[in-house]
């Protein structure tokens, strides 16, 4: 579980978290919404302990991250999975190679055994006959699969996606949001996903987490945002017709 | 050297930041400014045994065009290659060759790990990284001259 207790951050002038407290829970698939520029980012790569918050605290399971010691993050840090916006695979090794990258680095496993747990992993990703290509050979979606499978090679304890399905077409953007969905039950982590993706929420999200100008405007769970008054929720959900629709039929089938 | 090794550092570790591999070595627990720059400056440490191999292929060239075009004989070449050979020279050239090559690892790094922005930060980066590298090195040339041989 993660805990973040009223944690601020600035860039100079620009205070862009404002004192967001909240909770994710174990082995469920927690979401952040928010439009651009309302601190989504830079509230999670504040929970990877990317940026330090001036003020506040974020606790991991009972380990309060700024009390730690530079080694003890280090330890932290490798109990965590992450996928970027831009999946940030390392351009001069291949799809194998970027998996087994953080075997390499912290484990004494022989070549075979890592071998087997790449192959593994791959497989659970659906990427079985791309071991050998580099990134730039790779679409996009299955570089984000590539992605997903180096930040659970190491069954991390929590897995952090930003915009796992920006730039995709909407075919692979669900197959994406259904692996991380199955992979955070399977392997029970606390997923927590950066996304302005609506499909996205309706389809995974478990606890959604509204961010408005670095504050916490409103949270709950995908039932409740059907039913919430909250208008700039509601402005942001149901922004485009469809979703207007679909929150009218919900409406209507429930009275 | 500057212009060719010191761009290639400071492009590939711009891209890296721009493309967020950086903070991904970070978030995976990684020391990525260890791990990134580290090995660059091990390597760069190794530039005075190309700096050997130039010495060697100038002589030869040299004894090659001027015997072989009709300008000299062998011994008058061998002759005019020890006539005021001082050994401090080679020296010289080695522990300057180790400095400029530890000055071409870091000052690269260094624009590219701490750059910010996109695509055309990068090429900036490796501009501004040429120009800092060549003034350093041409002032501790200078520096390292009087110190060594004045």
């Amino acid at each position: 579980m993660i805990e973040v207790n009223n944690i601020h951050k600035s860039f100079g002038d620009a205070h862009i978290l404002k004192g967001i407290s909240t909770t994710f829970e174990h082995g469920k698939t927690n979401l952040i919404i928010g439009q651009s520029g309302s601190g989504k980012t830079v509230f999670l790569k504040c929970l990877l302990g990317l940026f330090s918050p001036e003020e506040g605290s974020i606790v991991y399971d009972g380990k309060i991250y700024s009390s730690l010691t530079e080694d003890e993050k280090r330890d932290l840090r490798q109990e965590m999975g992450m996928v970027f916006q831009g999946s940030a695979l390392f351009d001069s090794m291949t799809v194998e190679g970027n998996v087994k990258f953080p075997l390499e680095m912290f484990t004494k496993q022989s070549q075979s055994e890592m071998d087997d747990r790449v192959n593994t992993i791959l497989k659970r990703v659906n990427l079985v006959d791309a071991h050998n290509k580099f990134p730039a050979e790779i679409s996009g979606g299955m570089q984000k699969r590539v992605a997903i499978a180096r930040a659970i090679v190491m069954n991390p304890k929590y897995l952090f996606c930003d915009e796992p399905n920006s730039g995709l077409d909407p075919k692979t953007a669900i197959l994406i949001d259904d692996l991380i969905k199955e992979i955070t039950e399977e392997f029970n982590i606390t997923t927590v996903i950066n996304t302005h993706d609506m499909n996205s929420v309706m389809q995974i999200g478990e606890k959604i987490l509204f961010l408005k100008d670095g504050l916490k405007e409103w949270e709950g769970t995908k039932n409740e945002i059907f039913k919430t008054d909250n208008e700039a929720v509601t402005n942001f959900v149901y922004s485009s017709d469809l979703f207007k629709k679909v929150r009218q039929m919900y409406i209507e089938e429930r009275n | 050297m500057a212009g060719k090794v010191g761009s290639y550092i400071t492009s590939s570790i711009g891209t890296m930041r721009v493309t967020e591999q950086i903070d991904a070595l970070e978030v995976m627990g990684v020391n990525s400014l260890n791990y990134l720059v580290f090995p660059k400056i091990i390597a760069m440490l190794f530039y005075p045994f190309a700096i050997a191999i130039s010495m060697y292929v100038g002589i030869f060239g040299g004894w090659l065009a001027g015997v072989f075009g009709g300008f000299l004989t062998s011994t008058d070449f061998v002759t005019g290659l020890q006539t005021d050979f001082i050994p401090f020279h080679i020296a010289y050239a080695f522990i300057k060759t180790l400095i400029f090559a530890f000055i071409i690892a870091t000052i690269p790094s260094f624009h590219g790990y701490y750059m910010k922005g996109g695509a055309l930060e990068v090429g900036k980066a490796s501009t501004t990284s040429f120009v800092w590298t060549s003034v350093v090195i041409i002032i501790l040339n200078y520096l390292l001259t009087q110190l060594l041989l004045g």
